[in-house]
C-alpha cells in the first residue's frame, strides 16, 4: 500500500504576515461568522482562543490588531509552500486552503527510510517559519484526518496508525452533519466503532457518500488527486502589514520578495531579464514599474538598487497596500570566466551599467546606434537600445563628415568661406524622400567648421558641424 | 605651520613637484605626434582631461584617432548636436562601442557620468557641460580612476573659471592653420604656451591656408531666407 504524508498548515495566513518584529497580538477573524480563526503566541497570551467571537476578544485584548480572513491568500501562499517542497520531494497534491499531501512510497529508496526522509522535509519546511501539523496514513484520507486532528505521527506501522485514528470522533471527520446525525441515531459516534462495520453492511443501510468516504479512509478506493506541476514563471504577492507612503520603506518588503526570487532562479539556474514590481494603492490605479537587465540577473541586491533607483523617480498618489513582483522573460544562466586578478573593463559589465543607467533616466535617453546603408546624412544611421545593433554594412574609405550633425537641418546665416567640395549627394528618388544636395566644408568668420549644403534651388543649409 | 602644510596637503589643495616627479603617470598616445611631444607621451590613461573650446573648431576630431584605440563603450553625454555616428562608424570605430546619453537635468548628467565611470564597462566618457564645481570634479575625477576611464570634460572658453583638479586642462582655439592648443595644467608637468597644431597631415580638409589656395571662394554675401 502506498504511504502518504499529509501537513495541515493551522495559521497559514498569520504565518505569512511577517510579525517577527510586531508587538501588538494579532488576530485573524473570519468575516462571515465574526469568529477568530487565527491567532498570533501574544493573542493567546491574553486569552483569547479559536472560535471567540471578535467582540470578546476585542475586549481581552486593547492593543489587538484585526485582519480580516482571506482565503484566497492562503491558497497563493500554499502554492508557494508546494513550490518549495517541490524540491525535496516529487509527488504532490495541493488541499487549499490549508493543506499539502505527500506521496512518501516513491520518495524512500531516495532517502532511504522514512525518518530520513521526514527530516529531510522537516529541516526543509523550517526555513520558511510556519507551524503546522503533520501525519502519515496508508490512505490520503487517513493521512489527512490524522494530520488535521493534530496527532503529529510519524510511522509505517499500519497498526499504530489505526489505533491512532480509531479515538477520533465522527464529527472530526469530512462527513457531513447529516450523515453524522444518522449514525449517532444508532450509537455510532467514534470512527472505531464505524470502521468495525463491513463495507457491504454499510452499503445497505446508509448513502452511498459514507461508502466511499469509509473505503478512501481504509485505502480501499482511491481518493482522486491531482499532483501538483511547478510553474514556469516567478510572481509573488506580498501584503503589507501597514500602509507605506515612503517609497524608501518599500525597500524590507522588495528585498523580501527578491530573495525568494533569486532562489528561484537558482534552483532552476536561470537568469531574470526583467523584473516587474506593482505597486497595489490604496483607492488609486495600481502602479506598475518595470527594470530590465539585457544578461539577466539573478542576484537580489542588484535588483533592488535598480529598483530603488526607478523608485526615486517615482512619486506616488496614495499609500500602498500590497505588491507583487514579477520575473519575466528568463534565460539560462550561461557562466563567463573572468580574470581574478586584473581589475580591466570588461565586456560582461556593459548590461549591468545599461541596465542601471535605463533605470534612473529611462529608455529613451540611453542610447545606442545603428547603422543603414544609406548615403542621406539623416538616414545614415538611427538610434537603438544599447547593445542592439547587428548590421555591419561595408565601411566607405575617406568619407569627408562632420562628427556633429545639427538636430534639425538649419538655412545658413552667415557669412562662410568654402574650404572643400562640392561632394553631390542625390538619392532616395525610390521612397519619396529625394535629396539632391551639394555637400560643402566651410568654415565661418568665427573660425567653426561648418558642413553645408546647395539644394538645386540654390538655398544654402547647414547640416552639421565639424566639433 | 607645518600643519597648515600638512592640511593643504591632505585636501590636495597643494601638491610638490618632488613627489610627483617620479610617478609620473602612465601615457596613452594621441595619434598626433607633436600633441604627443608636448604632452609628454600623451594622454593620462585614466583621470579627467578638461578641453576649453569654442563649439566647431575641430576640438572632438582631434581626439578621433585616440578614442579608436579603445575597446570598450565611448559614451556621448548630453553632446551639442546629434553625433554622426556614421562618420565614426566609417573611420573604423565599431558603433556597438558608441552609446549616447541625453538627459534633462545637469545633475543626471553628472550621476550617469559617475556611474559610466566608475562601472568599468567604458573606456572613454565625454561630457558636456558647463558648470562644475570642485567637489563635483574631484568626484569624478575619483570615479574614473576607480573604473580605470577617461573622462573627457568639454567646458566653453571663459575668463573667469575656476581651475578644476583634472589631470590635464587643454585650451583648444580655432586657427586658420590649424587648432593653437594651450597646456594650461598638467599633472607631473608644467603649463605650457600655446602651440600651433597644424591638422594638414590629419585632417585635410579642415585646413585653411593649404598649398592649393587658389579654389577657395569666398562668398562674399549670404543668402538669406525668410523662415
Amino acid at each position: 500500500m502506498t504511504l502518504w504524508l499529509y501537513l495541515h498548515f493551522k495559521h497559514l495566513q498569520l504565518d505569512s504576515l511577517a510579525l517577527s518584529d510586531n508587538p501588538d497580538p494579532v488576530v485573524i477573524v473570519d468575516g462571515h461568522s465574526n469568529r477568530v480563526v487565527q491567532l498570533c503566541k501574544l493573542a493567546k497570551q491574553s486569552g483569547i482562543t479559536v472560535g471567540m467571537g471578535l467582540a470578546s476578544a476585542a475586549s481581552l485584548s486593547e492593543r489587538l490588531q484585526v485582519i480580516a480572513y482571506d482565503e484566497q491568500a492562503e491558497e497563493v501562499r500554499l502554492q508557494e509552500v508546494t513550490q518549495w517542497l517541490y524540491l525535496v520531494t516529487a509527488d504532490i497534491s495541493l488541499f487549499p486552503p490549508n493543506g499539502i499531501l505527500l506521496k512518501v512510497s516513491n520518495m524512500l529508496s531516495l532517502y532511504q527510510g522514512l525518518s530520513a526522509y521526514w527530516h529531510h522535509i522537516q529541516t526543509h519546511l523550517s526555513h520558511l517559519g510556519l507551524d503546522y501539523h503533520y501525519a502519515t496514513g496508508y490512505s490520503a484520507q487517513a493521512a489527512r484526518l490524522l494530520a488535521k486532528g493534530g496527532t503529529d505521527i510519524i510511522t509505517d506501522d499500519a497498526s499504530l496508525l489505526q489505533s491512532s485514528m480509531n479515538d477520533f470522533n465522527l464529527s472530526q471527520t469530512d462527513l457531513s452533519e447529516r450523515i453524522c446525525e444518522q449514525l449517532r441515531r444508532v450509537r455510532i459516534t467514534k470512527l472505531s466503532q464505524l470502521l468495525c462495520i463491513p463495507v457491504s453492511e454499510l452499503a445497505k443501510r446508509f448513502e452511498i457518500e459514507l461508502v466511499h468516504y469509509v473505503g478512501q479512509l481504509q485505502g480501499q478506493l482511491k481518493y482522486p488527486l491531482i499532483f501538483y506541476v511547478p510553474e514556469e514563471q516567478f510572481s509573488r504577492h506580498l501584503t503589507l502589514l501597514f500602509e507605506l507612503e515612503n517609497l524608501q520603506w518599500l525597500t524590507k518588503p522588495i528585498t523580501k520578495l527578491l530573495e525568494q526570487l533569486e532562489l528561484f532562479l537558482q534552483q532552476r539556474n536561470k537568469l531574470a531579464q526583467q523584473v516587474s514590481l506593482m505597486l497595489q494603492l490604496r483607492d488609486a490605479e495600481p502602479v506598475s514599474i518595470q527594470v530590465g537587465s539585457t544578461v539577466g540577473e539573478s542576484r537580489a541586491h542588484t535588483w533592488l538598487s535598480l529598483l530603488e533607483l526607478k523608485l526615486s523617480n517615482m512619486s506616488l498618489d496614495a499609500p500602498i497596500q500590497a505588491i507583487t513582483l514579477s520575473a519575466e522573460y528568463l534565460v539560462d544562466n550561461q557562466c563567463v570566466n573572468n580574470d581574478l586578478f586584473q581589475i580591466q573593463q570588461d565586456k560582461s559589465a556593459r548590461p549591468t551599467l545599461i541596465a542601471k543607467l535605463q533605470a534612473k533616466l529611462g529608455k529613451r535617453s540611453v542610447q545606442g546606434v545603428e547603422i543603414d546603408s544609406d548615403h542621406r546624412p539623416e538616414r545614415a544611421f538611427h538610434f537603438v537600445e544599447p547593445l542592439h545593433a547587428h548590421t555591419q554594412p561595408v565601411r566607405i574609405k575617406g568619407l569627408q563628415r562632420p562628427s556633429m550633425l545639427l538636430p534639425k537641418v538649419a538655412p545658413l546665416q552667415e557669412k562662410v568661406t568654402i574650404y572643400f567640395g562640392p561632394e553631390r549627394i542625390c538619392t532616395g528618388w525610390w521612397d519619396n524622400q529625394a535629396v539632391t544636395r551639394d555637400y560643402y566644408i566651410a568654415r565661418s568668420e568665427l573660425g567653426k567648421w561648418l558642413w553645408i549644403f546647395k539644394e538645386p534651388s540654390q538655398q544654402w543649409f547647414v547640416q552639421g558641424v565639424f566639433c | 605651520m607645518s600643519k597648515i602644510i600638512d592640511l593643504l596637503q591632505h585636501r590636495q589643495w597643494v601638491w610638490q613637484g618632488s613627489s610627483q616627479a617620479h610617478q609620473l603617470p602612465e601615457r596613452v598616445s594621441t595619434g598626433i605626434s607633436l600633441l604627443d611631444i608636448k604632452l609628454q607621451g600623451g594622454l593620462p590613461k585614466r583621470g579627467m582631461v578638461e578641453v576649453q573650446a569654442d563649439n566647431g573648431i575641430g576640438e572632438l576630431q582631434i581626439w578621433l584617432p585616440y578614442l579608436q584605440q579603445h575597446q570598450h563603450l565611448i559614451v556621448f553625454i548630453n553632446p551639442p548636436g546629434c553625433v554622426n555616428a556614421h562618420h565614426f562608424y566609417h573611420l573604423g570605430f565599431d558603433h556597438k562601442q558608441l552609446m549616447f546619453i541625453n538627459t534633462n537635468a545637469e545633475v543626471d548628467a553628472l550621476w550617469a557620468a559617475e556611474q559610466c565611470l566608475k562601472s568599468s564597462a567604458c573606456s572613454v566618457v565625454l561630457l558636456w557641460q558647463s558648470a562644475l564645481s570642485i567637489a563635483q570634479a574631484k568626484r569624478l575625477q575619483l570615479a574614473s580612476e576607480q573604473g580605470g576611464c577617461t573622462l573627457f570634460l568639454y567646458r566653453p572658453k571663459c575668463v573667469q573659471q575656476f581651475s578644476l583638479p583634472v589631470a590635464l586642462c587643454l585650451q583648444l582655439t580655432g586657427h586658420s592653420h590649424g587648432i593653437a592648443v594651450q597646456i594650461k595644467k598638467q599633472r607631473g608637468g608644467w603649463p605650457q604656451k600655446s602651440f600651433m597644431l597644424s591638422l594638414a597631415d590629419y585632417w585635410p580638409q579642415l585646413v585653411a591656408e593649404q598649398g592649393e589656395a587658389s579654389n577657395v571662394t569666398v562668398f562674399p554675401t549670404p543668402i538669406r531666407y525668410a523662415k
